[in-house]
């Protein structure tokens, strides 16, 4: 399984790196390939790459937020979830979503 | 950017995130960071609206963005008692980073090490290290680390 996601929040500068990086020590912890973009104060951090969407199982999108380049996700899953929900228990956001894909 | 030891507020006594915030506002206005205390309990206010800024373990990070805000500032304050707050744990808060940042700001590297704060707070070897001393220096080589990125 392989996860790519934005997060993003209104002022993008300490919840936004903050979901990224508790997502991505989630997914270590679980074994699945996570890979982040911040959309915050400091512009896109750690951009996807083209392959790195192509690949993936689905998008996660941590934000209430109007996102960058949405386009890019046109043809993947796409899951909205909440940016406070992923600090908070970002492995039960994970496999929720897994979870969810997988029913689809 | 460098965090000043100055910045470390130990025992403040407030009873309420409103009285907090106007204690962070007296003492930004002190060190001349902004020239309105208001407009920055103002702005603290706002941001909680959006989403609040509570973590869990007795940390919150209360932030302003604004042009208002005439430097990049971090604040660090122990309460002398925990304070209601919505947090992901349901637990009052004693530890407080207020993150400052003037809107020209935007994308540079100051920004870069305060959201490093943030970050680091998901880490229990810093949050450990901070809820339990009371000393300066330690303090300060701590939250001065943590801004670096080296973790």
């Amino acid at each position: 399984m392989k996860i790519v996601g934005i997060t993003s929040c209104p002022a993008g500068l300490a919840h936004t790196p903050m979901a990224a990086k508790a997502l991505e020590k989630a997914g270590q912890k679980l074994g699945i390939e996570v890979r982040i973009e911040q959309q915050g104060s400091l512009g896109q951090v750690h951009k996807l790459l083209p392959l790195e969407i192509k690949n993936a199982d689905f998008v996660l999108l941590a934000t209430d937020q109007k996102i960058i380049d949405q386009e890019r996700f046109n043809d993947k899953k796409q899951i909205r979830v909440n940016i406070a929900t992923c600090i908070k228990a970002p492995e039960a956001v994970l496999k929720k979503c897994i979870q969810a894909v997988k029913e689809v | 950017m460098k965090f000043e030891t100055n910045n470390i507020l130990l025992d403040v006594n407030v009873d309420s995130k409103l009285s907090l915030f106007k204690y962070i506002a007296s003492y930004a206005l002190s060190k001349n960071i902004i020239d309105d205390e208001q407009k920055l309990v103002d702005a603290l206010l706002e941001r909680e609206k959006e989403v609040s800024t509570g973590l869990q373990d007795s940390f919150a990070i209360p932030h302003a963005k604004a042009d208002f805000i005439k430097k990049p500032t971090v604040i660090f304050l122990k309460l002398s008692q925990p304070i209601q707050w919505e947090t992901f744990d349901g637990k009052p808060i004693s530890n407080v980073f207020a993150l400052l940042v003037p809107l020209k700001y935007e994308g540079t590297e100051h920004l870069k090490m305060i959201s490093n704060i943030a970050t680091l707070l998901l880490e229990e070897e810093f949050t450990e290290l901070i809820k339990n001393t009371k000393n300066i220096n330690d303090l300060e080589k701590s939250i001065s680390k943590a801004m670096q990125g080296e973790n």
